[in-house]
């Protein structure tokens, strides 16, 4: 009897332990679900754009990713490591990038047209930009708050005067341009009819629409998450253009649904509010906030070759 | 108490330690995580949109890994991704990923496999280079811009 227990005692456990096994296979995790496409729509597209604000005037970069096109003042205080205090020229001036406040031994650095790098501290209580972006946003004289501002790239002398800057210069403040495509998949861009740009927080973003009325297909109406960027022709008879996620352009007259209103990203308190038919005229562009796969990423290749025991 | 009601009670209890451990959340019950043997991927690509292949050499006594996570540790521009290998019932081999970028920058992706119970692997890190001319299509810019310098 006692003997017959035991089998039976064993034959439990057994069977708990195939039980267990089993239950332990059972619990698989969700499949994911393949990702990664090669871009559509890059930095090839908005890098010219950036170019041309560039040669209008003078691009800030912050902490926070946004961007704005202003003016800085014609001449810059600053203190070297070691020497006197003196005024720099913008004229000879590439950009200067401002010490990281969370790096205590960093200094602000200068960056020169021939390629010459000043470290110092840049006077900042002087230092101030000049708002212009166009007839929608007051010009405004503001202040830079050095805990928020990364860089100004200086704006770029005439076709003339572009040979003044040497290779090298551009060199040092190539990590800059990449902080201007950064800014396109952290913030809406407006492009004014001047060039200048600036790094936009919509209000709400989410019922943001636009119509495109197109001659040939129709009436349309796209949400701005559909949309990569918006075109407005700029002379009488131009079409405007609607560039879809897809890297699809439709052509046509583009109007907003709702008046457009948002504050700038670099300065909460200013504001711009345009009317839904009034866009094409103060606006060049409207570049949405791109995913940041478009840039960079991967994928699986589940149809390549793979090799298995 | 007889032979047969301690057999019982012992059944019982068996039972009851056997439905808790059944409930119960453990990591991974018992089975193996996997393991990564080795990361094959070039340490510079063009920046060019292209896609780049690359390899992931696994063990898995399971033979059950169902994901593949490629997490950014350093990027400029670079969106982390993860995907099904479809090496369900593989215990040792390689499976291939695709990598792409439009940005020069240093790229440093941290990469874990996942198995059926949730078991994960040993991250393992790896290193490339963005190479390429950062420059507007011709025409539509003015600046020759140089790559990045190591």
């Amino acid at each position: 009897m006692a003997r017959s227990a035991q089998k039976v005692f064993l034959a439990a456990l057994v069977a708990w332990g195939v039980l267990l096994g089993l239950g332990g296979g059972m619990s698989p995790l969700p499949l994911q679900a393949q990702e990664g496409r090669p871009p559509v729509f890059g930095p090839r597209d908005v890098l010219p754009m950036f170019f041309r604000a560039l040669q209008t005037a003078d691009l800030l970069i912050l902490r926070d990713g946004s961007v704005a096109s202003g003016s800085l003042p014609d001449r810059i205080p600053f203190e070297p490591l070691a020497g006197e205090r003196r005024d720099l020229d913008r004229e000879e001036l590439v950009a200067v990038v401002l010490a990281d406040p969370e790096e205590a031994t960093d200094r602000d650095r200068v960056y020169l047209q021939t390629g010459e790098r000043l470290t110092g501290t840049l006077n900042l209580e002087a230092f101030r930009m000049r708002l212009e972006l166009g007839d929608s946003v007051e010009t405004k004289e503001l202040p830079l708050d050095r805990e928020q501002v990364k860089a100004v790239l200086l704006r770029l002398p005439g076709r003339g005067g572009l040979h003044r800057i040497s290779p090298a210069a551009f060199q040092q403040v190539f990590g800059l341009f990449n902080d201007l495509l950064v800014s396109v998949t952290k913030y809406d861009l407006l492009v004014f009819p001047t060039q200048r740009v600036a790094s936009v927080v919509f209000e709400d973003r989410a019922d943001l629409a636009f119509t495109l009325e197109s001659p040939i297909f129709g009436t349309f109406t796209f949400a701005a998450r559909q949309l990569a960027a918006v075109f407005f022709g700029q002379e009488e008879g131009d079409p405007d253009q609607l560039l879809l996620q897809n890297g699809d352009r439709v052509s046509g007259r583009v109007t907003a649904q709702e008046d457009v209103r948002g504050t700038l990203a670099a300065w909460e308190g200013v504001s711009f509010s345009f009317s839904k038919e009034g866009l094409r005229e103060e606006l060049r562009q409207i570049v949405f906030r791109m995913p940041v796969r478009l840039f960079g990423g991967g994928g699986g290749r589940p149809v390549g070759p793979r090799e298995g025991d | 108490m007889d032979l047969r009601t301690l057999f019982l009670v012992l059944l019982v209890t068996l039972g009851l330690l056997g439905l808790f451990a059944l409930k119960a959340p453990g990591p991974g019950g018992g089975s193996s995580a996997p393991e990564i043997v080795g990361i094959e991927f070039p340490e510079e690509i063009e920046a060019n949109g292209e896609e780049v292949i690359g390899y992931v050499a696994f063990r898995d006594p399971d033979g059950d890994i169902v994901e593949a996570r490629f997490e950014v540790v350093e990027a400029t521009l670079f969106e982390p991704f993860r995907f099904d290998p479809e090496v369900q019932g593989v215990r040792e081999g390689k499976f291939p990923f695709a990598v792409f970028a439009v940005l020069p920058q240093d790229v440093t992706l941290r990469v874990v496999l996942v198995d059926a119970q949730g078991n994960e692997s040993e991250p393992v890190e790896f290193r490339f280079r963005v190479v390429g001319e950062l420059r507007p299509p011709p025409g539509g810019g003015i600046l020759p811009l140089p790559p990045p310098q190591p």
